[in-house]
């Protein structure tokens, strides 16, 4: 039989598992946004070309910030790309002059933030940080 | 190649005090961007960049700034569980990062400039210690060492390499923009000159016109060729980017991105003119390249991306300064191109390319190619190249025998083989460091039907220097790149 103290020890343990490990990303927006949908190509296109339009709506992309494991898991799962490909491939756009990167938020919290005020910005998200002030567009798994 | 890529073009001295000053402003923006990273702590770091970007504005307030700062520091612990304070951050996060982002034009110069620049230091040197001779024409340069392409030599070198770029970004409206970008090599004591200096406007969604300087689109990689960071080599593969010695041309391009399902495709067409002078005072000769036009064509399709190009010009150059008048060139036609295909998964690379220069008179015809391949282990990336380029073409004007064009006809024949053995490891994101070996091989031109061809390949000619005797010439690079 358990002790308490062990007891304690556990649930402190499960606490303290990044809960974002398990959790899906999703493609959200402001509930304002005109966005209603995004295809798996727009979505790319977008993240490639750092702003652009969908359905006519001019949108410009957000990023989390370099060394994010959601960062990561985004640009896997929607552009195939490692983060060491992007960094080359925005050092090669920069450079020629054709275009630039995703603005970079600080964190979930200013993304969230973000996209609450700009109906115009697209981002990311774990799915649990989403909160009832975004819609979900995508989810990637 | 009696055309050196080294230029001393006047107009770069006014750019000098440009470049000067922006150094500084990037060592501004430098401090003020790093507002972009703030993370969890976010309005901590928030409020002291705050603070310390209005000290730009308004001098007197850094004193404030920093008073503020501590005072938020010291709090830190109290605010996580006080919802006012919370909401009072995010209210502040959400200003500073929106007005960092506005797209409207506004008071706040700052918000429509950015700046990015990339920096690579790199040492060189190749393994022949040997001397040059005299060829079938007095040498001047006899007794000094080979020199691969015009400058590197058997002593170690910081300057082969080294280079500095910085870029200005400024949108001028939803559908302008103007971009600059300087550049200063070691080489040329970095004396900067302008790489790219355009204006870009958006006629309609994905098309877009630019004027100005521009990079020549001579071949896949030419239009970043000094941005080390963004391939997997030391040096470009000489092979194929050592054979055109122009980088810059003044005119316009015309670029229609379109997406076709999963493939996206860059189609670009260009014209202008390119001016440059080379050598060294008092011995100079002016280069005029006109009707410089082609057109490119870039697709990708996930891993796999196509290079497809085609350039055009006429040549004109007068060596009479060089006591070889008979030689000068005039409209004679160049027209190059090449052929590229890359393959990139994450972790496998391959990539090949083949490119073609093709021109009149004395200047030779020349191929090149190259194959390239890498696995990414992690940061460390060990990575395989085989090149191959060969001049032809000649066969007419060495028979008809002016001395002075099979001089330079001999001395600008190239033919070489080489294999490059690299590493590069990811240092921390944006920052690499590179270590690379080519050793070249096959570089005799003795095949042509004339004795006295060139046979030491893109090292110093030997109809001028006589013929290399080292085995396995191994040109080594260690380089550090940098983009920010």
């Amino acid at each position: 039989m358990m002790n308490n103290s062990m007891l304690k020890w556990m649930a402190a343990l499960i606490f303290a598992l990044p809960m974002q490990v398990f959790a899906e990303v999703v493609v959200v927006v402001s509930m304002d946004s005109p966005v209603t949908g995004l295809s798996e190509s727009q979505l790319r296109q977008l993240y490639l070309e750092g702003s652009g339009r969908v359905d006519g709506i001019s949108v410009r992309a957000l990023d989390l910030p370099e060394g994010a494991k959601v960062r990561e898991d985004f640009y896997q799962k929607a552009v195939g790309k490692t983060p060491a490909q992007m960094k080359g491939y925005w050092a090669r756009m920069i450079f020629t002059g054709r275009g630039a990167p995703p603005r970079m938020v600080s964190g979930n919290r200013a993304m969230q933030v973000m996209l609450d005020n700009n109906p115009e910005m697209v981002g990311y998200l774990p799915a649990n940080q989403v909160g009832d002030k975004l819609k979900v567009l995508r989810t990637l798994d | 190649m009696v055309l050196s890529s080294r230029r001393t073009v006047s107009v770069r001295r006014l750019f000098d005090a440009c470049f000067c000053y922006s150094l500084a402003m990037w060592w501004r923006f430098a401090t003020m961007h790093n507002n972009v990273n703030i993370d969890f702590f976010g309005g901590l770091v928030a409020a002291i960049t705050c603070e310390v970007q209005e000290y730009y504005e308004d001098k007197m307030r850094l004193p404030r700034g920093l008073l503020w700062g501590a005072v938020w520091v010291a709090s830190g612990g109290a605010f996580a569980s006080d919802a006012a304070s919370l909401n009072d951050l995010e209210e502040r996060l959400y200003r500073l990062e929106q007005d960092a982002t506005s797209t409207s034009p506004s008071d706040n110069w700052t918000d429509r400039v950015s700046i990015n620049g990339f920096v690579t230091y790199g040492l060189t040197r190749h393994n022949v210690h040997e001397k040059q001779g005299a060829g079938i024409f007095p040498n001047p340069e006899q007794g000094k060492p080979f020199y691969y392409l015009d400058t590197l030599s058997d002593e170690v070198s910081h300057r082969e390499l080294s280079r500095v770029g910085l870029q200005f970004d400024v949108k001028v409206n939803d559908r302008t923009s103007a971009v600059v970008q300087i550049l200063g090599q070691a080489i040329d004591n970095y004396d900067a000159e302008v790489q790219w200096a355009f204006v870009d406007y958006e006629l309609l969604p994905g098309l877009h016109w630019r004027g100005g300087r521009l990079v020549l689109p001579t071949f896949m990689h030419s239009q970043y060729l000094n941005v080390g960071y963004a391939y997997h080599w030391a040096a470009l593969p000489s092979e194929v980017y050592g054979t055109v010695p122009f980088d810059t041309f003044d005119g316009m391009d015309l670029t229609w991105s379109v997406n076709t399902g999963p493939l996206s495709h860059e189609l670009s067409a260009f014209y202008g003119g390119v001016d440059l002078e080379d050598g060294d005072p008092p011995v100079t000769v002016d280069y005029e390249l006109r009707n410089y036009m082609g057109a490119n064509l870039r697709s990708s399709w996930g891993s796999l991306n196509s290079w497809l190009s085609y350039t055009e010009s006429t040549f004109t150059a007068d060596f009479a300064s060089l006591g070889l008048p008979s030689a000068s060139l005039d409209k004679e036609v160049l027209a190059s191109g090449s052929i590229g295909l890359g393959y990139d998964n994450g972790s496998f690379m391959l990539m090949a390319e083949r490119s073609y220069y093709d021109s009149d008179n004395w200047i030779p015809d020349r191929w090149g190619g190259y194959v390239s391949t890498g696995y990414r282990f992690g940061k460390w990336m060990p990575h395989l190249t085989w090149g191959a380029t060969n001049s032809t073409g000649l066969g007419e004007v060495l028979e008809e025998g002016d001395p002075a064009k099979v001089f330079l006809a001999q001395q600008s024949m190239v033919r070489s083989k080489s294999w490059t053995y690299g590493l590069r490891y990811d240092l921390a994101p944006g920052v690499d460091v590179k270590l690379e070996a080519q050793t070249f091989y096959d570089m005799s031109t003795s095949s042509y039907r004339q004795e006295g061809a060139n046979l030491n390949g893109m090292f110093t000619s030997s109809v001028s220097a006589g013929e290399i005797d080292t085995d396995d010439p191994t040109v080594y690079r260690l380089s550090v790149d940098a983009v920010f």
